[in-house]
């Protein structure tokens, strides 16, 4: 039964998903949507973002002020727009970091196996053992409130997941053919790991990251929520909800857009990750 | 298979008709009028009142009674009402306070209120050295002469009436809590002579008193005989519990959703003078606020009208200097800095700074609404002469430890001050007194001469009130010449309440209600 | 069997000293000396640094650090720098609270999720299958603040049906008295036989579970899906099916069965999460859960909590972890061998 999919190359697989899943291409749409309107913000926003104008203070929404103004009468439609960019950078910059210490400690791990193994497994299992918040808080609070800062601290509460499925794979990869006989041939070890064993062990790993990026977006914003992440002058959605959390009931607004948005891009997010997986999944043909 | 199902489906109506039937055989839930609640914001920590310097003085208000109640009128003269004492007198020399008690008076827990009793709280809660109990510095001795008579003796002329009154470290309690000592209070008991006994301390839920039935001021038949203070950490819920009826008062409560709730006839907003006002206090020892011009820069800066209208919507009044509005001692005549960025211009290119040192950060508490507005307007105006601010929201603590620290001190840090008892000395020493170590100083200001004025102040204030308030007054003239801080807001304070209860008397001295007071005009629903 | 529970028993304390230690350091190392928090408006630089002496802050890292496991070996968490009572007393008491929050969302994200599911799988590619994948994957995004607030004020608010906040009445609490067993309010009120009170602590909890178990009841949902269509195309079903045995039988006999033992994976990681993630849902229902109680103590670097609720939530966490992992072996023929 699965002998039939591998004849399916990624391009046909991907031109597949676009013409039948419907889901995937909204997902794109959406994504490259935001992913346009971070790059032209600064273009198609009507007001700077940045401006006070207590005249207009929590003005409803109106043909001037499509969502309205927030305490300082600022437009929200405009800071929505601009706050494309940062949630895009906050889901981009947090996954590629955690990947970046996450899959050389699971190569190694996986691959040199024994007492190396244990140990980088051992400390992957106090990282995970952690409440999920606690860290970035902590991490947050010892460094010092700020986007960048809760970026990192989140990164690094979340590569003990990628070391861990990229050391699976990789164990697995390591006893293919292949890979014997380059070590029969006495090649380099590194040599071995990163044209061999890595190309082939990552797509566990890019599924999980591809799902993630919505759901990193949500814990940047949850952050932001209790105080722990962007600061003013940032324009970031999390801060916005958290910002208004005491005027919502009268001032609708205020939350709600910022919110709505977040709850697009994380939905677009996921659906796209859900693509992707069924994009590099071998078994895909038989899941259709 | 079938049986799963089965199992499952039973599960299902089970669980379902146990929630529907919980929703809709609720016990009845009108609230009984004699009955108060209160949505505050925190858990109590300290319940010692010996102890207590925070937002505990809400609930043991309520429980303990001091000697003398303050009952001051806005600026004007100020009254001291009796309470447990119910007259006290001072010698010639100003050095020893005689009170004569209160007869027929017990505590919680049957004890009589005696004066040994009084002395014994007074005694404990000095030597205790926790919480305001710095306010009796000038104690010597506290002696029982008889069993109603209570003498305080000084080792120099001090406002003893005064400071009697205050809201921490001054709570008269029971012998037998004295002996019990700071674990038997932090169990959840109390033995005062107010009002109300607790009931009930239900931890991170609820606190509940209930009327004390032989309270010395008696009791009638509308009054409260039960408050409970519902533990709401959310200002959104808070506000909601009020609208819908389910709590009488809030703690809580943003600025711009006031005017709002004024608008709804079933809430009442009552304005009360307060002592409490915020400022930002410049760091006078780093660059480049260390910068006289520079300060003077930013003093000019900042937009005193919009930030006490706009930000604060009305609940505060520009200030004028440190001591505010409401207390004995302000100078309603004192020239202080207006809004004026030309003028801040000038100031900033007289200070020779370099256009790259014109950077400066800001810190204040990241959960105050007010402080983060007030904060981006400065920020926004500072920009446009030329000056980059760098904000730094945080908790109290975390800010406040770094300010100490000379290395990771802001230039800027948001400071909200009341004081202890009346005397504007409170400020002018609190925040403005050389300190080897900076406690509360946190503009780092060390002025000898502005030391002496104030200490000069402090001699005087029991014996010669106008003295004493020549002296503050040069001292606060001095702060404003050396522009140590950004004097912006005198703010008043509101309580919000169901618009039933009547008896509201707000009084600045006192950050609590007194529900001894309260009655419903009209029943609940 | 014994020898391998043993194992990781063993293999679990080394973890947990671990969390410990790493936790030990950071909040030695975050800003802000708790002691000036816990003395209230204004305190004197006498009182700091003598609460600072009683607290032994004063002494070198490593002797407090030794000091620490000592007295954590034998229970004793200190006191709470901000409630000023014992730690261990403070966190069985949001323990709890939280535990029975985040234990029925998990029942509740299984009782629908579960069977959603299925009949996503069953009825694959059909409207019922787009509608449940549609919604499944935009409950996830949902941020919870918002859903807790909007059912706050619809059922609370507008409908006058449920509760705003709390575990309990007010008057409930004060007038059924119920003694704390478990520390969960449904039972502890049944034991009492108290019905009031048991009716009040299930409105109260309806609309906090709710917040709570949708993002997971969603993933349960997208979960058993996928996990069922990949059962449902093994060869053995295949086999199965060309014995006639009927449809019905197979999906739930069969591949339902396949899909149960990995989803056992997927609750405990769940469980774990929820356990320290309700922190939201529990800030607007004031849900005096352990939650909120970790963010307050890390803001005001309550130390002893700090480390208190981090023990708790790593315990338990890596308790349920161990139990899934157990049950899973004892479950799966295939594995114990392995």
């Amino acid at each position: 039964m699965s002998a039939a999919d591998d004849e399916l190359t990624l391009s046909e697989r991907a031109g597949d998903l676009i013409k039948h899943n419907r889901l995937f291409v909204v997902g794109l749409i959406i994504a490259v949507s935001f992913l346009l309107i971070a790059l032209t913000a600064s273009w198609i926003a009507p007001h700077d973002p940045q401006a006070i104008d207590f005249d207009t203070k929590l003005a409803a929404p109106s043909s001037q002020h499509f969502f309205g103004t927030d305490v300082l009468g600022r437009d929200i439609f405009s800071r929505v727009l601009h706050g494309a960019r940062t949630s895009l950078l906050t889901g981009v910059l947090v996954v590629s970091m955690a990947l970046l210490i996450g899959l050389p400690v699971g190569l190694i791990a996986g691959y040199y196996g024994g007492r190396v193994d244990m140990v980088m497994m051992r400390i992957a299992d106090v990282f995970l053992a952690f409440p999920p918040l606690l860290l970035p808080i902590a991490i947050t609070a010892a460094l010092g409130p700020g986007l960048y800062n809760a970026l990192m601290a989140l990164a690094v509460s979340w590569f003990p997941w990628y070391a861990r499925i990229l050391r699976s794979s990789v164990i697995a990869v390591k006893e293919e053919l292949f890979v014997k006989s380059s070590q029969a041939m006495g090649m380099n070890p590194i040599r071995i790991m990163l044209k061999h064993v890595l190309p082939n062990s990552t797509t566990p790993v890019i599924v999980q990251a591809s799902m993630d990026f919505g759901y990193t977006i949500l814990a940047a914003a949850s952050l932001s929520f209790i105080g722990m992440g962007a600061r003013p002058p940032t324009i970031e959605w999390g801060l916005m909800i958290s910002s208004s959390r005491s005027i919502f009931l009268e001032y609708w607004w205020t939350a709600f857009f910022p919110g709505l948005a977040i709850f697009i891009l994380v939905w677009g997010a996921n659906l796209l990750g859900d693509g992707i997986r069924d994009l590099l999944d071998p078994h895909y043909k038989d899941k259709r | 298979m079938q049986r799963v199902f089965q199992i499952f489906w039973a599960t299902g109506i089970l669980v379902f008709s146990v929630v529907l039937g919980s929703i809709f055989f609720a016990p009845d839930r009108t609230r009984d009028a004699h009955t108060v609640v209160y949505a505050t914001y925190g858990d109590i920590k300290d319940w010692d009142p010996a102890v207590a310097f925070s937002l505990e003085v809400m609930v043991l208000a309520n429980i303990y009674e001091p000697l003398v109640y303050y009952d001051g009128r806005a600026g004007g003269e100020q009254v001291l009402r009796p309470a447990l004492a119910k007259s006290w007198s001072v010698s010639e020399d100003g050095l020893v306070w005689t009170f004569h008690l209160r007869e027929g008076v017990t505590f919680h827990d049957g004890e009589k209120l005696t004066a040994a009793a009084a002395k014994k709280s007074l005694d404990r809660t000095i030597t205790l050295e926790k919480g305001g109990f710095y306010i009796w510095e000038a104690v010597s001795e506290i002696r029982a002469v008889d069993e109603l008579t209570l003498e305080i003796e000084t080792s120099f002329p001090a406002p003893v009436d005064l400071i009697a009154s205050s809201q921490y470290a001054a709570y008269i309690y029971s012998p037998a809590a004295a002996e019990g000592g700071t674990e038997w209070f932090n169990q959840g008991n109390a033995a005062g002579t107010g009002p109300y006994r607790l009931r009930q301390w239900d931890r991170n839920q609820q606190i509940v008193l209930e009327k004390f039935d032989a309270y010395w001021g008696g009791w009638e038949a509308e009054q409260m005989t039960r408050v409970i203070f519902k533990i709401v950490r959310e200002s959104a819920t808070q506000v909601q519990l009020l609208l819908a009826g389910e709590a009488d008062f809030l703690s809580l409560i943003s600025v711009d959703l006031v005017s709002a709730l004024e608008r709804n006839p079933e809430i009442q907003v009552d304005y009360i003078p307060s002592w409490k006002n915020s400022q930002f206090l410049l760091n006078t020892q780093k660059a480049p606020t260390n910068n006289l011009n520079f300060r003077k820069a930013l003093v000019h800066a900042w937009d005193y009208s919009t930030v006490a209208n706009q930000v604060y919507a009305g609940s505060a009044d520009v200030a004028r200097g440190i001591i505010p509005k409401s207390l004995w001692g302000h100078d309603a005549t004192l020239e202080t800095p207006v809004f004026d960025l030309e003028k801040a211009r000038q100031y900033l290119e007289q200070s020779g700074l370099a256009p790259d040192e014109r950077k400066i950060t800001i810190a204040y508490i990241a959960a105050s609404e007010a402080y983060q507005s007030a904060a981006e307007l400065f920020q926004n105006n500072l920009a446009q002469i030329g000056i980059e601010a760098e904000l730094n929201p945080g908790p109290w603590g975390t800010i406040w430890d770094a300010a100490k620290n000379p290395a990771s001190a802001p230039n800027a840090i948001s400071m909200t001050w009341w004081p202890t008892y009346a005397t504007p000395s409170d400020w002018l020493t609190g925040l403005f007194r050389t300190e080897a170590q900076p406690n509360f100083n946190l503009s780092y200001y060390a002025n000898p001469a502005y030391d002496q004025l104030v200490a000069a102040g402090i001699q005087l204030e029991a014996t010669n009130r106008e003295g004493a308030i020549v002296k503050y007054q040069a001292a606060q003239r001095l702060l404003i010449e050396d522009a140590v801080a950004i004097f912006y807001a005198d703010l008043k304070e509101r309580v919000l309440h169901r618009a039933d209860l009547e008896g509201v008397r707000p009084n600045p001295a006192y950050n609590t209600i007194f529900f001894y007071e309260l009655r419903r005009s009209a029943p609940t629903l | 069997m014994i020898r391998t529970i043993l194992q990781r028993l063993a293999l679990m304390g080394l973890i947990l000293i671990g969390v410990m230690t790493v936790t030990f350091v950071l909040s030695r190392v975050l800003p802000g000396s708790p002691v000036e928090m816990m003395l209230g408006a204004k305190p004197t630089p006498e009182q700091i640094a003598q609460a600072e002496e009683e607290l032994g802050l004063n002494k070198p890292l490593l002797t407090q650090y030794g000091l620490f496991l000592g007295d954590a070996v034998r229970g004793d968490f200190g006191e709470s720098l901000i409630t000023g009572q014992p730690v261990t007393d403070d966190v069985f008491l949001r323990a709890t609270a939280t535990l029975e929050l985040v234990t029925l969302a998990l029942l509740l994200a299984l009782f629908v999720g579960l069977p959603l599911g299925v009949q996503a799988a069953v009825k694959k590619e059909t409207a019922v299958d787009h509608a449940v994948r549609m919604g499944s994957v935009a409950a996830v995004a949902v941020p919870v603040f918002f859903l807790g607030l909007l059912l706050q004020m619809f059922f609370a608010g507008k409908l006058g049906l449920l509760p705003l906040q709390g575990r309990i009445d007010s008057g409930v609490l004060l007038d059924y008295a119920f003694p704390r067993v478990t520390g969960s309010y449904l039972i502890d009120t049944l034991l009492a036989g108290e019905i009031g009170a048991f009716a009040s602590a299930v409105r109260h909890l309806i609309l906090p579970v709710l917040t709570l178990s949708l993002a997971s009841m969603a993933t349960i949902v997208r979960v058993t899906r996928s996990m069922m269509i990949e059962a449902m195309q093994q060869d053995y079903i295949a086999t199965v099916r060309a014995y006639g045995v009927p449809q019905k039988h197979i999906h739930y006999r069969y591949a339902l069965k396949a899909t149960l033992i990995p989803l056992l994976t997927v609750v405990g990681l769940t469980y774990g999460f929820m356990l320290g993630g309700s922190i939201i849902v529990e800030f607007v229902f004031d849900w005096p859960g352990v939650g909120g109680y970790m963010v307050q103590a890390l803001l005001n670097n309550d130390f002893p909590a700090v480390m208190g609720v981090t023990f708790f939530i790593a315990f338990a966490y890596l308790l349920i972890n161990l139990l899934i992992d157990l049950l899973y072996q004892a479950l799966d023929p295939r594995l114990r061998k392995s």
